[in-house]
């Protein structure tokens, strides 16, 4: 059985941080997401706070993670997201699903850099579930086997056919 | 929609002077505060995780103003959560929201509804007008203001109820488009018995159907069309996705995929107009004071029906490229 890595924000959470600000380009997504900025300089104390209020997962998506561990793979969590956030979505994802988490705010880099898939360091081949296709175009440039996740998508059924023609 | 809906790449594509469709840039921008002011209120809400909270109407295709009301819709997963604890949840939710200024009439939105009540029985004696209104708007203008996880899972079950169809979906998931199109009907037949039967104002009514409505309509007759061109395997992303955006933003993507970008300036400027409109809360008034039968000496009357009248115009030349550039589809599924 294999590791599968999945992503957070759109495909097992929600919502974006963008979905809170009035003007997100007011905001430097691109440095917190490293880690290059602390949250407090990204933005105020309030959508601090109502950030940690809105962020939710998935109930179906943690079915789906379930159903994968029952049948003896392992999960990853990989995705672009502020470490300061880290802390509250691993606390509020249900014991024993998530082998391991890579986090872009956690290792200095971000989707779709080569240097994020560097970090992931996933073995060749390795399905890696994204919301954004140029993230599985990277992922695929980097070895790895991307799986977009999409709405529209039947995210279990595509899944298993990914995984039956891998064996 | 994760970020603002701008249209000011498309103005500018389409060689838009700034002010012929300064209303709808800032009907979304305006629509956009609102949502995010509301957002922020909820997320301090205790909320079950089973419960997606959205906004339809305006507000879902961004295009509200100061005087729209909040169509506030409440959907539950009725196998983990009692009626009694979503009502519960609905009531306090609206609690919060009328002291900030969010008018929430109890009309068609007015009970949290169970996600499986609206899928068990599409098509079927027991799919009523609310079912089918909350699967067709919810698809096409839901936005969500709580509980985003469980927003994003009702959408998609809504969607895999015909896309998963084994013998019905059809190839270009007609199923679907079916129940967009039998949805546009009925809210048709609708204005003949709020009217008629129940006694409500005509006028604004009258001029909903001939703009935000048709708009809504033309809307999915163009993006059906475009991704019956796609490969099979691409198209069920695509209409999701779509769906999703504005009927303005969806019209031009698919007409820009098929060569007709162009006519996409008539309807924003002929739809700048009607949003102009309704945002003016004397013009709301004086259509509440127009008398039917006196309509035609009305000079209100007659400039927001030109207005539609032009909007009819720049809908019938995207139809007649829809006619030329995907015939065959447009005939078979959007017309017989």
């Amino acid at each position: 059985m294999s590791e599968i890595v999945f992503d957070l924000i759109g495909v097992l959470a929600r919502p974006s941080w963008r979905e809170l600000c009035l003007d997100p380009r007011a905001h430097d997504w691109q440095a917190l997401r490293v880690g290059a900025i602390r949250e407090d300089e990204f933005w105020s104390v309030e959508l601090a706070a109502a950030y940690r209020g809105a962020i939710g997962l998935r109930c179906d998506r943690l079915d789906l993670l379930r159903r994968l561990r029952a049948d003896g793979h392992t999960i990853a969590v990989a995705s672009n997201y502020a470490r300061e956030w880290a802390p509250l979505v691993k606390a509020r994802m249900p014991a024993g699903l998530v082998e391991r988490w890579v986090i872009s705010g956690e290792v200095g880099a971000a989707k779709p850099d080569l240097a994020f898939w560097t970090a992931l360091a996933a073995a060749p081949g390795t399905i890696v579930i994204d919301d954004k296709p140029a993230n599985v175009a990277a992922a695929g440039a980097a070895g790895l086997r991307g799986v977009l996740a999409a709405p529209g998508v039947d995210l279990g059924a595509q899944l298993a056919r990914v995984l039956t023609s891998w064996r | 929609m994760i970020d603002p809906v701008d249209y000011r790449p498309l103005i500018a594509e389409l060689g838009l002077p700034d002010g012929e469709a300064a209303h709808v840039q800032a009907s979304a921008t305006g629509t956009w505060a609102r949502l995010v002011q509301i957002r922020q209120t909820l997320a301090a809400a205790e909320i079950p995780a089973d419960i997606g909270v959205f906004a339809v109407g305006s507000l879902g295709r961004f295009e509200s103003s100061a005087e729209s009301d909040l169509d506030f819709a409440v959907v539950y997963f009725g196998e983990v959560v009692a009626p009694g604890e979503a009502k519960r949840v609905r009531d306090e939710l609206v609690g919060i929201l009328r002291p900030h200024g969010h008018a929430i009439l109890d009309k068609t939105f007015h009970a949290a509804v169970d996600l499986g009540a609206l899928l068990r029985d599409v098509g079927g004696q027991g799919d009523t007008n609310e079912h089918l209104t909350y699967r067709a708007l919810l698809l096409t203008e839901g936005v969500w203001l709580a509980n985003a996880a469980a927003a994003d899972e009702v959408m998609d079950a809504i969607f895999a109820a015909y896309a998963s169809g084994a013998t019905t979906r059809g190839r270009f998931l007609s199923s679907l488009q079916n129940d967009l199109h039998r949805y546009y009907r009925t809210i048709c037949v609708d204005y003949r018995f709020k009217v008629e039967n129940a006694g409500k104002h005509w006028a604004i009514r009258y001029f909903k159907l001939r703009h935000a409505r048709k708009l809504w309509h033309l809307a999915n007759l163009t993006v059906f069309c475009r991704a019956a061109q796609l490969a099979d395997e691409e198209r069920d992303v695509h209409l999701a996705g779509e769906l999703r955006r504005p009927p303005l933003l969806r019209i031009a993507d698919a007409l820009r995929a098929l060569g007709g970008i162009e006519l996409a300036a008539d309807l924003l400027r002929a739809y700048d107009g009607y949003l102009a409109a309704l945002a003016d809360p004397e013009v709301r008034r004086a259509l509440d004071r127009i008398d039917y039968a006196a309509r035609e000496q009305d000079p209100l009357f007659v400039r927001l029906r030109g207005g539609a009248d032009r909007l009819d115009a720049a809908a019938q030349a995207v139809v007649r490229h829809l006619w030329i550039h995907c015939h065959e589809h447009l005939v078979r599924y959007g017309l017989l």
